[in-house]
C-alpha cells in the first residue's frame, strides 16, 4: 500500500461497511438540508477517490479534472434524491462519475492511455521493472474498459474501488445475484480478451 | 476438502472463491481447495488471476492546484443556486448547473512531506547523495525527484515555490547536457521537457505572488538572469544532443525565452536583446545564439526588441482555462490541440519515459526486458496516435527512437559497446530509410506493412 494511501482522509468502502461513518452522516443530511459547507467537506473527504476513479475512466489529467468537477456539481444538484439504500455515498458519487466519463468519452475511441506520474512510485526498486508493471496494468485496464458498461461498472467497482456486493448492488440498483452474474461474466469476457490478444 | 461442481464455474461458485482470495497468499493456492475437476480449476485459476491483478484504482492524486480551484468553483457554483431540494428536469435537461471553475489560494500536504522526510532519514543520506547526479531512467532518479518534490511542498509562499523551480529548472538543464553527452536521446527528451514546464509553473507561481501584492521585482529579475543564461545554454546543447531529442530542447529553449520575457517586464525591464555574433539581437531565436550573453541591465532597451505587452499580463498558463468542456469535447494539456510539432500532456511524457527506461536497461545489458518495454510503448504510442494527442513530428521522433532501441536490442548492445543509436533518421541527401512502421490508418489494410516488431523475436512476432 502506497504511502500517500495511508494519509488519505477517506475510508475504502467494504461490504462490511456500507454505513456512512457518523460525521459522514451528518454531513450528508446537512447537506440535503441545504448546507453548503457540509457538502464542501463532503466534496473535501471524497475527491481524490473521485479523480482516481475517473482518471481510471478516461486517463487523461485534464478531462478527469473537467468531469470530476462535474460529478460534484451533478452530485449537489441531485443530492435530495440520495436515498439511503445501503449504497455508501462514496458509491453515489462513482455511480455518478461513471456515468458522465461514459457520457463524455461515448465518441472518443480509441481508448485514451492513463496519463500520470505515479504519486508513489516504489522509490528504490527497479524501474524497469515498474514499467513492465505499468504496462501490464494498462493492457489490463483497457481490457476492462472494452466491456459492456454494467460488467466494466462491476468490475471496476468490485476490484478497482473494493466495493463489497451488496454496496455494488444498491449502488447500481441490481441485486446481488445479478451482479455476481455480471461479475462473472466480466471476468470471463477479461480473460477472453487477453488470451486471444484482441486488440484493446 | 476440494469443491465438487457439476463441470462448470458458476457466478456463486466464483464469488466463493473470489470472497476468499483475499485472505488467500496467491490464486494458485487459494484458501480454498480448487474444485477436483481440472478443467474447472484451470478456469477458476485464471479467473480469480485476472480478478488479483485488477488490483487498485491507479495511484494519481489531485493536484494541490486543482484541489484549492476546485473547491473554491464548487461554492462558487453552488452559491449560484438554490439550495437543492429536488433537481428539476429542465435543469438537468439543459445542464444550466454547468458553470465555469474559479481559482483559490493553496493547501499543503504537511503530512506527505513529513513522511518523506522520514523514509529519507530512515534510509540515509548516502541514498540522496546517490541520487543527485541520477539521469531520467536511472534507478535513483526517482529519489531525486522525491526530494525536489519535498522542496516544493516545503516552500513558503508563491514567490519561494517560483525560486525553487528555478533552481529545479537549472537542474535540468545539467541533466540535459549530461544525457546529451552520454547520447541517452530519451533522458534529454525527458530532462528538457521537464524543464519547460518547470520554467512555466515558476512563472505562474510569480504571477499569483504579484497579484497578491507582493513586490516581486527582484525575484524577476533573478529569474530572467537565470532563464538568459539557460536559453543560451539551451541553444548550445541542441546542437549536441541526439537529433531524437533535438525537438524536445527547442521547446525547452522556447519556454526559456517565454519565461524570460515575462520575469524581465516584472522587473521592469525590456527583455534585453544582446548582440550576437555574426547576428542582429533577437532575443529567443535559438540558432542565433552564441556564448552565454551578459545579464540584461534593468530598464535598459534592446535595439528592436519588439514592444512589450502591457505590465501584468500572465504568461500563458500551462494548463487550459477553468471552463467546464462540453460532453465530447476533452481539452489537451495545454488547451492547445496537438498540431504538427507539439505534443504535450502526460501520455507523450509517459512515452518518453519509457523510452528512457528501455534506453536505460539496454545500457544496463537487459536487452529483453528493453523489448518488453519498447513493446508496451509501441501499443502505447499506437493509443495515443490515435487519440489525436500527438503531434505528427512528434510522433515520428519518437518512431525513430523506437527503431533505433529495438536495433540496438536486437544488436544485443551492451552498456559499453551499444550501436548508436541516435543516428540521424533523416538523410540529407538520398531516400529516406525504409519505414517498417505502418501507419494505424492502414494497418489491416492489405498490402500494409507489418506492425514495427523486431524481426526474429518470436514473442514479438507472435501479435
Amino acid at each position: 500500500m502506497h504511502v500517500e494511501e495511508g494519509l488519505d482522509a477517506e475510508t475504502r468502502a467494504t461490504s462490511a461497511d456500507s454505513e456512512p461513518a457518523p460525521s459522514e452522516q451528518a454531513l450528508i443530511d446537512a447537506a440535503i438540508a441545504g448546507d453548503v459547507q457540509a457538502f464542501a467537506a463532503l466534496y473535501d473527504q471524497h475527491l481524490a477517490r473521485v479523480y482516481r476513479h475517473v482518471c481510471y475512466l478516461v486517463g487523461r489529467r485534464a478531462d478527469a479534472e473537467d468531469i470530476t468537477q462535474q460529478t460534484f456539481l451533478q452530485a449537489w444538484q441531485a443530492i435530495g434524491r440520495y436515498r439511503r439504500t445501503g449504497a455508501p455515498f462514496a458509491a453515489w458519487l462513482l455511480t455518478i462519475a461513471h456515468n458522465l466519463a461514459v457520457s463524455a468519452h461515448r465518441a472518443a475511441r480509441p481508448i485514451a492511455p492513463l496519463e500520470f506520474e505515479p504519486v508513489a512510485r516504489g522509490r528504490w526498486s527497479d524501474p524497469e521493472a515498474e514499467t513492465l508493471a505499468e504496462i501490464d496494468r494498462e493492457v489490463l485496464r483497457r481490457a476492462i474498459l472494452r466491456l459492456k458498461p454494467e460488467q466494466r461498472q462491476v468490475v471496476i467497482m468490485r476490484f478497482v474501488e473494493d466495493f463489497g456486493y451488496a454496496d455494488v448492488a444498491a449502488a447500481l440498483g441490481k441485486s446481488e445475484a445479478n451482479v455476481r452474474v455480471i461479475q462473472h461474466r466480466a471476468l470471463a469476457e477479461l480473460r477472453r480478451l487477453i488470451a486471444h490478444k484482441v486488440k484493446v | 476438502m476440494a469443491r465438487r461442481t457439476d463441470g462448470k464455474v458458476t457466478p456463486e461458485l466464483l464469488a466463493r472463491y473470489l470472497d476468499a482470495l483475499d485472505a488467500g497468499p496467491a490464486p494458485a493456492a487459494p484458501a480454498e481447495p480448487l474444485p477436483d475437476d481440472p478443467a474447472v480449476a484451470a478456469e477458476l485459476r485464471e479467473l480469480l488471476a485476472i480478478a488479483r491483478a485488477i488490483g487498485s484504482p491507479p495511484p494519481v492524486e489531485p493536484t494541490p492546484e486543482f484541489r484549492r480551484r476546485g473547491r473554491a468553483a464548487l461554492l462558487a457554483a453552488i452559491s449560484a443556486r438554490p439550495a437543492p431540494s429536488r433537481p428539476s428536469l429542465l435543469g438537468w435537461l439543459t445542464g444550466t448547473w454547468r458553470q465555469p471553475f474559479l481559482p483559490r489560494l493553496a493547501r499543503v500536504p504537511a503530512l506527505v512531506a513529513a513522511l518523506t522526510i522520514a523514509l529519507l532519514v530512515a534510509t540515509g543520506a548516502g541514498v540522496v547523495s546517490a541520487a543527485q547526479d541520477a539521469l531520467p531512467g536511472d534507478s535513483f532518479y526517482p529519489v531525486k525527484t522525491a526530494v525536489e518534490d519535498l522542496r516544493l511542498t516545503l516552500a513558503a509562499d508563491d514567490e519561494s515555490r517560483a525560486l525553487v523551480l528555478l533552481d529545479l529548472a537549472a537542474t535540468r538543464l545539467s541533466e540535459v547536457e549530461r544525457a546529451g553527452e552520454a547520447g541517452r536521446a530519451a533522458a534529454v527528451a525527458v530532462a528538457a521537457d521537464a524543464f519547460a514546464r518547470e520554467v512555466a509553473a515558476a512563472d505562474q507561481h510569480l504571477e499569483r505572488a504579484a497579484s497578491s501584492g507582493k513586490d516581486v521585482g527582484a525575484t524577476a529579475e533573478r529569474l530572467a538572469a537565470n532563464l538568459e543564461r539557460q536559453q543560451a545554454a539551451l541553444a548550445a546543447a541542441r546542437d549536441r544532443v541526439p537529433d531524437q531529442a533535438k525537438a524536445s530542447v527547442a521547446r525547452a529553449a522556447e519556454a526559456a525565452r517565454k519565461g524570460l520575457t515575462t520575469a524581465a517586464q516584472r522587473a521592469g525591464a525590456e527583455p534585453a536583446g544582446r548582440p550576437q555574433t555574426g547576428g542582429p539581437a533577437r532575443a529567443g531565436e535559438i540558432e542565433e545564439a552564441t556564448a552565454a550573453p551578459s545579464a540584461p541591465t534593468p530598464g535598459a532597451q534592446a535595439p528592436g526588441a519588439a514592444e512589450a505587452p502591457s505590465p501584468g499580463t500572465p504568461a500563458a498558463p500551462a494548463r487550459p482555462g477553468w471552463s467546464l468542456g462540453e460532453p465530447g469535447q476533452p481539452s489537451s494539456g495545454t488547451g492547445e490541440p496537438a498540431g504538427a510539432g507539439q505534443s504535450t500532456g502526460e501520455g507523450y511524457r509517459g512515452l518518453l519515459a519509457k523510452l528512457a527506461a528501455a534506453e536505460a536497461a539496454l545500457a544496463r545489458g537487459r536487452g529483453d526486458t528493453a523489448l518488453r518495454i519498447l513493446d508496451g510503448f509501441e501499443s502505447e504510442l499506437d493509443a495515443l496516435d490515435r487519440s489525436g494527442h500527438l503531434g505528427s513530428a512528434d510522433r515520428e521522433a519518437l518512431l525513430a527512437s523506437y527503431r533505433s532501441l529495438v536495433r540496438a536490442a536486437e544488436a544485443g548492445a551492451n552498456a559499453g559497446a551499444r550501436v548508436k543509436p541516435y543516428e540521424d533518421q533523416r538523410p540529407s541527401d538520398g531516400p529516406r530509410p525504409e519505414s517498417t512502421h505502418t501507419p494505424s490508418s492502414q494497418r489491416g489494410q492489405p498490402g500494409a506493412a507489418s506492425e514495427p516488431r523486431p524481426k526474429g523475436t518470436p514473442e514479438h512476432g507472435q501479435r
